[in-house]
């Protein structure tokens, strides 16, 4: 190991991967991703990987299982967000390109899993809500994830009707763009630096980095 | 090699808190799945609402006094409008239709009406009626249709039947 390969080099950080991992410790606190809302404030349930927030007539409903599920989600979000921020950095020392490359790979995809995996869990949610209001007597087709509708339940005579509307809010978009920025972050951690020219593990097997053209002068 | 110890170490340390964060939720609820799911129904308001407007024992809508004007030809119907709900209600549309001989009369709803939790409020329906059917109306008793549109924090419930109008009801 020389003087040289042990140098910052600030040209070579992964600014995608900081700014991606800065966002990543953020996003659980911006707020729900999802609603469904019945009514004028009948029940509503607003949704995120780190928050669930049920209520039914102003009365609001706890899940401890879902809480903790919520916790440990939030924690590792902002703990693979902290590692994307780190293996950034660490880019930065080519002496600590195999570690910094690590850390990337691990934490890089893991928020595009993250929105997937919501994705899939609300169509679950939703689908399993339809097939519930179902039994209990109420006409109801909901839309996939966002969209309205009209459940009506027809009793002796009486009709009632439950406008119910689902929505992917806001934060829900940031998560997303995150996503795509983190995605991004772990492309270009492949790409070679200055520091990795140096010591030529861009010519190591498993590196995707193209190898530097014939032409262009060694660094 | 150092590095892979690493990235095992720091690929199971989320699960580790799932575990952990799942075990601590389950402890506290005395290990009991339903109660830590979801300790209660959050249907249940929506349902006891529901319950309450369409199970009640007595009619929601009552009437007591008929008042004709013959200046304007208008009859006036005062009834009442009980709320069993534990919710605000909002009488949006209320409408009785009664057809006297070949003659047909509506009174309808000026305005809507909040009936707070449990209580009752008055409602005043008018409509234009010939002076037979002022007759037949403050006579006491006549038979008629009952339309009524509640509101229940967003929810609606309709419902139409054959009501008889009673004076002094």
């Amino acid at each position: 190991m020389t003087g040289v390969q042990a140098e910052w080099r600030v040209a070579d950080c992964n600014i995608p991967g900081i700014v991606a991992g800065i966002c990543l410790c953020v996003l659980p606190f911006l707020g729900f991703w999802w609603a469904v809302r019945f009514g004028d404030g009948a029940f509503a349930l607003e949704v995120s990987p780190f928050t669930l927030g049920m209520s039914g007539f102003g009365q609001a409903f706890f899940s401890p299982l879902i809480a903790a599920v919520n916790t440990a989600v939030l924690i590792a979000i902002i703990f693979f967000g902290a590692l994307l921020t780190v293996g950034s950095v660490l880019r930065c020392r080519s002496d600590l390109r195999e570690f910094s490359d690590d850390l990337v790979r691990m934490s890089a995809r893991k928020p595009v899993w993250l929105v997937l995996a919501f994705l899939v869990t609300i169509t679950i949610a939703g689908l399993a809500m339809e097939y519930s209001l179902q039994q209990s007597g109420i006409e109801i087709a909901l839309p996939v994830i966002m969209g309205e509708a009209v459940g009506t339940l027809t009793a002796s005579g009486v009709v009632v009707q439950v406008p119910v509307s689902l929505s992917l809010s806001r934060p829900f978009w940031y998560a997303v763009v995150f996503a795509i920025i983190a995605a991004y972050a772990g492309l270009y951690q492949k790409r070679p630096t200055e520091g990795t020219r140096d010591t030529g593990r861009e010519n190591e097997p498993g590196d995707a980095a193209p190898p530097a053209p014939s032409g262009e002068p060694e660094a | 090699m150092e590095y892979s110890r690493n990235g095992t170490v720091i690929m199971a340390l989320p699960l580790v808190i799932l575990v952990l964060a799942l075990t601590i939720a389950l402890y506290q609820t005395g290990f009991d799945v339903e109660a830590a799911t979801l300790p209660e129904n959050p249907a249940g308001p929506l349902e006891e609402t529901l319950t309450a407007l369409l199970e009640t024992d007595r009619p929601l809508v009552s009437g007591s006094a008929t008042d004709y004007d013959t200046g304007t030809g208008t009859v006036t119907l005062t009834g009442s409008i009980a709320n069993p709900a534990a919710y605000p209600l909002t009488v949006t549309a209320l409408e009785y239709r009664v057809a006297v001989g070949n003659e047909a009369f509506i009174a309808s709803l000026a305005a809507p009406v909040v009936v707070p939790p449990g209580g009752t409020e008055t409602v005043v329906l008018s409509g234009a009626a010939s002076p037979a059917v002022a007759r037949t109306l403050t006579s006491g008793t006549a038979d008629g249709m009952l339309s009524v549109s509640l509101e229940v924090m967003g929810i609606t419930v309709t419902s139409e039947v054959a009501r008889p109008w009673e004076v002094g009801a």
